[in-house]
């Protein structure tokens, strides 16, 4: 079942995506949300594993619990002395881990290794085992794992579980052979940065890939190390790779892109890819040097294995084909000028994947604004650009696509407001009552002549019937430097289709189409211009 | 020289301000703000450029900004093995065989509930020794058909004494053998129904897979499960008289 995880203020929040109702979730003790940061969430089937806001990282279980994920390890050894008569001889040492565990036994989360015990000799007795430390993370941890070594051995091996965090003390009278069958990978019980209460650096980006969570630290000097877990472990982060060359670029690593059977590592500079599918074959290599990189985490989608990214200067396209922008030819003057957007908001953009219009759809801020309130659309099936779009209802924060319990596709937008919008087909408001503004501006239309002094005739607009509605035109006539008509056409949405007034004489036509009515729908299907060449001049 | 204008699929060139002014094709568009080509007959023929769709409210505000959202989901316990369980119900008859076979034909839509309905039920006559009444019901498809750990078969059952005999039959007699099987059919534990555990009330019999069916964890086809019923009866009941009623039927099954 799908459900929404949000960040609201401090607080984190499963919302309904068919109701929009949320429930705030409980915080572990110690925790708390930073507003000034916006989280990275990632899911694998256990839960969804939330770093980079929260003080710690987070892991929301199921049943809609949050927990540590992973809790600290222990400040302290455990301490080992001979005692009864049992059946253990040799030498002998001990370890543990915090560990939680579900209703079915299996652990959920386990903390690093303890530092190990004294060592211990017994002669055909039983050990004692004191001092076992309990965790202060008592909204995570619900049990200790002991480990032990075989005798005079030293890889440790799952000994038994106290199932509480208050019990200090266990005899241990169990031989070497019923110990577990393989020693425990004690070298993967690795935290991520944001584990210890002491850690200064974070996880600042995660993602899911082949099993695993994948993510990157705000530590400086680690910008360019991907760290990630053991196969379907959220808990065990052993394992890492270096995007090469490191330290070159201010932020080093910005995003994560997800592919069937790649992952893009993005930095502002380019392109890498990790492919394998293990440990033993993960490589990492770069693919796009220079062109392609990424300069807002946000902004990455990936739609059928395709993904879409805003770069320093376009948005760009990476599939089977290699990497191509697919503003270049269009639209560029967006992103290299500024005169439509803030550039320097660019890394704050985000961008979310429009099911219902087959669209990527990457959310701005105008230059001459200081939010988001405006969008751009690649219309994925026809391979175009649309807008920029803007909504006049607030301040639009984050996105996401989702769907309901019946499986029907949904887009969420959040807003500075603390609001959930829902993209509503058929719906042509925002907010409540807020209009649309629509305004579209045609090129200049010349016959074919831009020499020629054109008469314009009657211009006739066919549009799809509308129980109500007018749509403005304002057309302009004449060269590039002739100013638009003050006063508009109005074309009767209810006809379906209707001859307006003349145009005039001029080089060219140009019109802009302008409906700002609530609750209007506007289906442009046609637009016919008669016109005489009068010569050249 | 006179010609026409005529352009009907507007923008379906979408936004080009990279052309000089004098290249954009009649189809391209300088703006679009909440203008995009929908491909829906419905609002008048492919690619038409339409007002956007809106952006309604859902819910109430949550009050303070939203920093992020994320599609989270989270597995049905019973996709991913790890100490999940799967209930299975009858949903298809796939033997009725016996003497008298049982009654009322399709017999699994008698078992179904998830509460179990004890008027509801399906009936045949307890049998001699050397007859038997004989059912297997095809069972809900299998999610996770990785091998079973545990399980319990549950079986609501009763008996009707008319004088055939079945007041005489010994506490310790078996009745009747309920089994959890394949296809193949491989059975996969069977319970024997003692004469002490049926009365002439419907009651719940519970059975353990492992403990009181046999199930040692053995590899099976698990795609498939059915479940039968024998009725074979005992050497002092007289055939066709003294009745068996069986009113629900559910198995649960535990995965490693």
């Amino acid at each position: 079942m799908a459900v929404v995880l949000a960040q609201v203020g401090t607080t984190l929040r499963l919302i309904d995506p068919s109701t929009g109702t949320s429930t705030i979730l409980s915080l572990p003790d110690g925790v708390t949300i930073d507003s000034t940061r916006t989280p990275s969430i990632a899911t694998l089937a256990r839960g969804a594993v939330i770093v980079y806001s929260p003080t710690r990282n987070l892991l929301l279980l199921a049943d809609q619990t949050l927990i540590l994920l992973v809790p600290a390890a222990p400040a302290t050894s455990l301490t080992a002395a001979t005692g009864a008569a049992g059946v253990l001889t040799g030498t002998y040492q001990y370890a543990f881990t915090f560990i939680r565990k579900d209703a079915d036994d299996n652990v959920i989360t386990e903390s690093p290794m303890s530092a190990l015990s004294n060592t211990v000799t017994p002669s055909a007795q039983q050990v004692n085992l004191s001092s076992i430390d309990v965790s202060t993370d008592t909204d995570t941890v619900t049990g200790r794992r002991l480990y032990r070594t075989l005798s005079g051995g030293s890889l440790l091996y799952h000994l038994d579980d106290i199932d509480d965090n208050t019990t200090t003390v266990y005899v241990d009278n169990i031989p070497d052979a019923t110990l577990s069958l393989l020693p425990s990978n004690e070298h993967n019980m690795v935290g991520p940065p944001g584990t210890e209460t002491t850690d200064t650096y974070r996880l600042k980006r995660i993602i899911s890939w082949k099993n695993r969570i994948w993510g990157v630290s705000d530590n400086p000097v680690e910008l360019d190390l991907i760290r990630y877990t053991e196969d379907g472990l959220v808990y065990q982060w052993p394992n890492s790779l270096t995007a090469y060359p490191k330290g070159v670029e201010l932020h080093g690593v910005i995003a994560f892109a997800p592919r069937r059977d790649q992952l893009g590592i993005m930095k502002r500079g380019g392109l890498w890819q990790i492919t394998g599918d293990s440990d033993a074959n993960f490589r990492i290599i770069q693919i796009s040097v220079g062109k392609g990189g990424c300069v807002a985490a946000r902004s990455v989608v990936t739609i059928n294995d395709v993904v879409y990214w805003l770069g320093p200067d376009s948005i760009y396209e990476w599939n089977s084909s290699g990497v191509r922008s697919i503003t270049d030819d269009t639209v560029r003057p967006w992103f290299i000028s500024d005169r439509y957007f803030d550039r320097d908001q660019f890394p704050s953009a985000f961008a979310k994947y429009n099911p219902i219009r087959t669209q990527y759809e990457l959310h701005l801020v105008d230059v001459n604004e200081s939010t988001s309130k405006v969008w751009v659309a690649y219309n994925i099936t026809n391979d175009r650009i649309y807008g920029p779009h803007r909504t006049d209802v607030g301040t639009l924060t984050c996105t996401t696509s989702t769907e309901t319990s019946d499986g029907i596709p949904k887009v969420l937008v959040g807003s500075s407001t603390g609001q959930v919008y829902t993209l509503t087909p058929g719906t042509y408001h925002d907010g409540t009552t807020t209009p649309i503004e629509m305004e579209i501006i045609t090129p200049y239309f010349s016959g074919n002549a831009p020499d020629i002094e054109h008469f314009w005739g009657e211009l006739s607009i066919l549009s799809k019937i509308e129980d109500g509605g007018t749509l403005s035109i304002y057309p302009t006539v004449g060269r590039f430097d002739a100013t638009e008509e003050a006063s508009a056409l109005s074309h009767d949405l209810t006809l379906g289709r209707e001859r307006l007034a003349r145009l005039g004489t001029g080089a060219f036509v140009k019109l802009r189409l302008y409906n700002n009515q609530v609750d209007q729908p506007v289906t442009i299907q046609g637009i016919e211009i008669p016109f005489h060449e009068i010569g050249r001049r | 020289m006179a010609g026409k204008l005529d352009i009907y699929q507007l923008g379906l060139g979408g936004i080009n301000i990279v052309k000089q002014s004098l290249q954009p094709a009649d189809d391209e568009l300088l703006q679009s703000q909440n203008a995009e080509v929908k491909l829906d007959t419905e609002l008048g023929g492919i690619a038409t450029l339409s007002k956007r769709d809106g952006l309604a409210d859902l819910g109430d505000t949550l009050g303070s900004s939203i920093a992020e959202m994320a599609e989270v989901r989270f597995i049905n316990e019973d996709d991913l093995g790890g100490g999940a369980t799967e209930t299975f119900r009858p949903i298809s008859d796939v033997e009725n065989s016996g003497d008298d076979g049982w009654t009322t034909a399709p017999l699994f839509s008698k078992l179904d509930e998830v509460t179990p309905d004890d008027l509801d039920f399906v009936t045949t006559f307890a049998q001699s020794a050397i007859l038997s009444n004989f059912f297997v019901l095809g069972l809900t498809t299998v999610v996770n058909t990785s091998a079973a750990t545990a399980g319990t078969c549950k079986i609501r059952i009763k008996i009707t004494d008319n004088g055939g005999g079945m007041a005489s039959v010994p506490a310790g007699d078996t009745l009747f053998s309920f089994s959890l099987r394949t296809s193949a059919p491989l059975t996969l534990g069977t319970a024997n129904i003692l004469r002490s555990q049926v009365s002439s009330t419907f009651a719940t019999l519970t059975f353990d897979l492992a403990s009181d069916m046999g199930y040692s964890g053995s590899s099976f086809d698990w795609s498939i499960l059915e479940t039968s019923l024998n009725c074979p009866g005992s050497a002092f009941l007289t055939p066709g008289i003294d009745t068996v009623e069986v009113s629900w039927i559910e198995i649960t099954l535990t995965h490693s």
